[in-house]
């Protein structure tokens, strides 16, 4: 029987049907098991990551504080209006509008919570987008990635500024920026405050590849948004801030 | 009882090559539970009765690597097989003759194994995987038999 069987098992056929039949008895259970521990391991490790960014980023707090007194002092004494007070209010995504690509969303907190329309709205990578409409409890908000959504931004090592629009075919792109301004792979794009619906000092992107110039007076400047927006979680509106 | 404990023994062939296989090894070298399991049946069960266990454990352990089927069962049923004749025959019911059996058939698989998969440093995986994970085993057989009051009790019904 046995060496009939050896036999039988010899054949293609008849292993994956017992390794399938063995697989789903013996190691289903296990390999559940095994994705919760995989699961709870790097729940744990982003955890510990966590702490130590909040570490990081309350110590540069503090010294952004101090740092914001000194400014608010410095313009005092110009006689010059303070900045603007921003305060964020976290969002849940409710849906996502799709056209071949997300370019708009809607989160559930709305004007009865102190939600404007063109409002900023960012995740913990940078800016996503802006308020469109809103309602007693909800509001639409048009992504970085909606082509009608252009930013003023600036290059924070370099101060030049552009505008960032998104193209269904490019990408998302830098506009405006002079044929010689010195930009580089892996520089930070940030919100300039011209324009006055972002605040200034936003993440936006950073340049993925500058294309070579070709006469032009304006540079072709290609970038990778610091957002992901095909996965868009935990959400927060900047409120506040004179809007 | 019998039939509870081999049906344990598939789903802790299981849950060893899921998880605990990475979680006990020392520097690479691991257990080689599948023979392990089939020894100890063949000291105390009936030569059907293990060979059968060898075939079901053989198709389990190697159910992720389907291509190893027909000689982890070839190997794991001819290992039951002389092991029961050898122990039963020879009537070699000490420690340390079972200890040698066992030693033997995990060497003889661990071998079979490596040829198989045809390593290129045959000798290197031998020395470096193969003999330390046959002391490993052996370890572990060695508890198994010595503190394993539940196999001992099955006395030599056979199957």
């Amino acid at each position: 029987m046995a060496v009939l069987l050896l036999v039988a098992v010899s054949g293609n056929d008849v292993r994956p049907f017992l390794g399938n039949i063995s697989t789903s008895i013996f190691y289903a259970p296990f390999y559940k098991l095994k994705e919760k521990i995989e699961n709870l391991q790097s729940s744990a490790e982003e955890n510990r990551a966590l702490k130590k960014q909040l570490v990081e980023m309350n110590l540069q707090l503090g010294a952004l504080q101090e740092a914001r007194r000194e400014n608010w002092r410095l313009r005092e004494s110009m006689g010059l209006k303070p900045p603007a007070d921003f305060h964020i209010v976290p969002v849940r995504l409710v849906a996502v509008i799709e056209q071949f690509y997300p370019i708009g969303a809607v989160i559930n907190k709305g004007s009865d919570d102190g939600i404007r329309v063109n409002q900023a709205i960012v995740n913990r990578y940078g800016l996503v987008g802006k308020i469109k409409e809103t309602l007693a409890h909800s509001a639409a908000v048009q992504l970085l990635t909606d082509p009608g959504n252009a930013v003023a931004i600036r290059v924070a090592e370099t101060h030049q500024m552009g505008t960032v629009r998104y193209s269904p075919e490019k990408g998302m792109i830098l506009n405006n920026l002079p044929a010689d301004a010195q930009v580089k792979k892996g520089d930070l794009i940030v919100t300039s405050g011209l324009g006055g619906i972002y605040p200034a000092g936003l993440t936006v992107a950073r340049v993925d590849s500058v294309l070579p110039n070709t006469g032009e007076i304006f540079k072709s400047v290609r970038l990778k948004s610091a957002a992901n927006f095909s996965e868009l979680d935990e959400l927060f509106v900047l409120t506040g801030g004179g809007q | 009882m019998k039939l509870v404990l081999a049906v344990a023994s598939l789903f802790l062939m299981a849950f060893y090559n899921t998880l605990l296989s990475n979680m006990i090894s020392i520097y690479g070298v691991t257990i080689d539970l599948a023979v392990v399991l089939v020894t100890i049946a063949a000291f105390y069960s009936g030569e059907a009765g293990a060979t059968w266990f060898a075939i079901l454990i053989a198709i389990v352990a190697s159910s992720q690597r389907i291509e190893l089927m027909p000689w982890e069962i070839g190997s794991l049923a001819a290992i039951a097989v002389i092991i029961n004749i050898v122990s039963f025959r020879m009537n070699l019911d000490s420690l340390v003759s079972r200890m040698v059996l066992m030693g033997l058939a995990l060497l003889i698989h661990g071998v079979m194994v490596i040829t198989i998969i045809s390593f290129d440093d045959f000798y290197f995986v031998l020395l470096r995987f193969v003999l330390p994970g046959v002391i490993y085993s052996l370890v572990l057989g060695w508890i198994l038999i010595v503190t394993g009051k539940t196999f001992a009790g099955l006395g030599r019904v056979r199957m």
